[in-house]
């Protein structure tokens, strides 16, 4: 569905991505992982084309659309939005809608939003806005989702729940993610494939693969957990 | 010669095409972070006015071209120290706005000349073609604004799924901007330079606390500053010579504070 070689990209006369290859199939969860300031969210500025890059391809499949959860999303305090007026705002597209994206009811129920629909964003607690954001990221018309750090501030309930939904979206509904995370719970559970970015792909295999190669990775928890488990 | 009530019932419909246009854009501006525009392009358009009223004398259209002209300088500077000097957008508002009201006052000072009206207003003395102006203005930004709903608010709360839903927060920021600087002319007339957050922010705060929606609160602004108008108006028949805009200022000031007070004092009690 998704091919990058050997792609550079740099800003500001700072190299931020060196040489990345990868590649990803259509119905599958693709995990990115690594250091802070590794170059993960610019891959995915990149991915979006909100950036030109210095050197290399990125070939989608022709007709593909791409939606994006971005990691910072600071909530507008004081604005006079209910949580389905904010969620509808994934579907203000300026293309067509012939690609569809979750349902908005199914959205609120598989994410335990039900009860909040008409509660103002400003009165949600920091899971259910994130919550709220996935669910309008997942309501986009698109077929590949790029999520950065969708499991950040969910309990471990919620964490599997996502989880849960966005195998059941990529194996049954024919969607794509590729995700952003540090969460090793969820990645082990949940993704098919992980690549480990620092500058350059470090890395890549199944979750385990890539854990057993760079455990310098892990913070010393998860690292006993892995080994627990 | 007009009478008495047909001038102001001519006053009241400015202040009926001021609110429908200033109040929903003050709504955006809020959110953008951008309060302070209307007040900074009214400052910079001093520098428009004063050039325009050396060529051309006190004509109101010769007046509002310079202010137009003063306020697209000043956005375009703005644009330029945000996207290129990278500065925050209140850096940049400061500097651009600041630099062209000292010009503007350089050249008032050269040629010792009088605008006192656009300073703080003077609605009572707005002329036919003003409020010509206020009516075609205010349908065009009206129309504008149904047309560019989501794309505004998109550029506003989230402009990077703006950009991921395929829309230009360029093209968003640049019609909000124009529009504002365009206002600013209509502005000018009621309340002056200095006091045009009573049309741009006063009424879109005084809606917050009540709105449950982005429409509501529009709407919710829209009816502050009609009211807020009224009050304004009727209160400076009493005064006439302190000028509209300080009236029309602590009208909307006024119905601020009620606002936030009301809604304080029913959630101190619902939660006791």
């Amino acid at each position: 569905m998704l091919k990058i070689q050997s792609l550079n990209f740099a800003r500001g006369g700072t190299r931020i991505l060196e040489g990345v290859s990868l590649e990803i199939s259509r119905q599958s969860i693709t995990g990115l992982t690594g250091p802070n300031g590794g170059g993960k969210t610019s891959l995915f500025e990149v991915m979006m084309g909100w950036h030109s890059v210095n050197h290399g391809a990125l070939q989608i499949s022709p007709g593909t659309k791409l939606a994006l959860l971005p990691q910072v999303n600071p909530r507008p305090e004081s604005l006079p939005l209910s949580v389905e007026d904010f969620v509808s705002m994934g579907l203000w597209t300026s293309g067509d809608l012939k690609v569809r994206g979750l349902d908005i009811s199914e959205a609120f129920e598989r994410l335990s939003l039900t009860s909040f629909r008409k509660r103002l964003i400003s009165e949600l607690s920091g899971g259910e806005w994130k919550r709220a954001n996935l669910a309008r990221a997942l309501v986009q018309p698109a077929d590949l989702y790029l999520l950065d750090e969708p499991f950040n501030y969910l309990d471990l309930e919620s964490e599997e729940k996502i989880g849960h939904l966005l195998q059941d979206l990529a194996r049954n509904h024919g969607k794509t993610f590729f995700i952003i995370s540090h969460d090793w719970h969820a990645m082990n559970h949940f993704f098919d494939h992980l690549y480990l970015l620092n500058k350059k792909i470090l890395a890549a295999g199944t979750v385990r693969d890539v854990s057993a190669v760079h455990l310098n990775w892990l913070d010393p928890k998860h690292h006993e957990w892995m080994h627990q488990s | 010669m007009m009478s008495y009530t047909e001038t102001y019932f001519r006053v009241l419909e400015m202040g009926f095409w001021l609110s429908l246009f200033a109040a929903p854009l003050g709504c955006f501006l809020c959110f953008r972070r951008l309060s302070f525009a209307g007040d900074a392009l009214g400052h910079a358009t001093l520098a428009g006015v004063s050039v325009a009223y050396l060529f051309f004398g006190a004509s109101f259209v010769a007046l509002s071209v310079g202010a137009v002209c003063a306020a697209f300088l000043a956005t375009f500077f703005l644009y330029v120290c945000e996207k290129a000097f990278k500065l925050p957008s209140d850096i940049a508002l400061t500097v651009s706005y600041s630099s062209m009201f000292a010009f503007g006052l350089f050249l008032l000072s050269q040629r010792r000349l009088h605008l006192d009206h656009f300073l703080v207003g003077d609605i009572w003395g707005a002329s036919a073609e003003a409020l010509w102006f206020m009516r075609i203005w205010g349908l065009i930004v009206l129309g504008l604004i149904a047309f560019c709903w989501r794309p505004l608010w998109l550029s506003v709360i989230d402009p990077k799924l703006a950009r991921s839903l395929g829309h230009s927060r360029w093209i968003a920021d640049s019609v909000l901007l124009v529009m504002v600087s365009i206002s600013v002319v209509g502005m000018l007339q009621a309340v002056g330079m200095v006091l045009m957050a009573s049309y741009l922010v006063f009424p879109a705060a005084t809606s917050l606390p009540w709105a449950r929606s982005l429409s509501q609160m529009m709407m919710g602004a829209i009816i502050s500053a009609l009211v807020s108008s009224l009050i304004g108006v009727t209160v400076s028949i009493q005064y006439a010579g302190i000028g509209s805009g300080p009236l029309l200022a602590l009208s909307a000031a006024g119905l601020f504070l009620i606002s936030h007070l009301t809604r304080w004092i029913l959630r101190r009690n619902q939660v006791s």
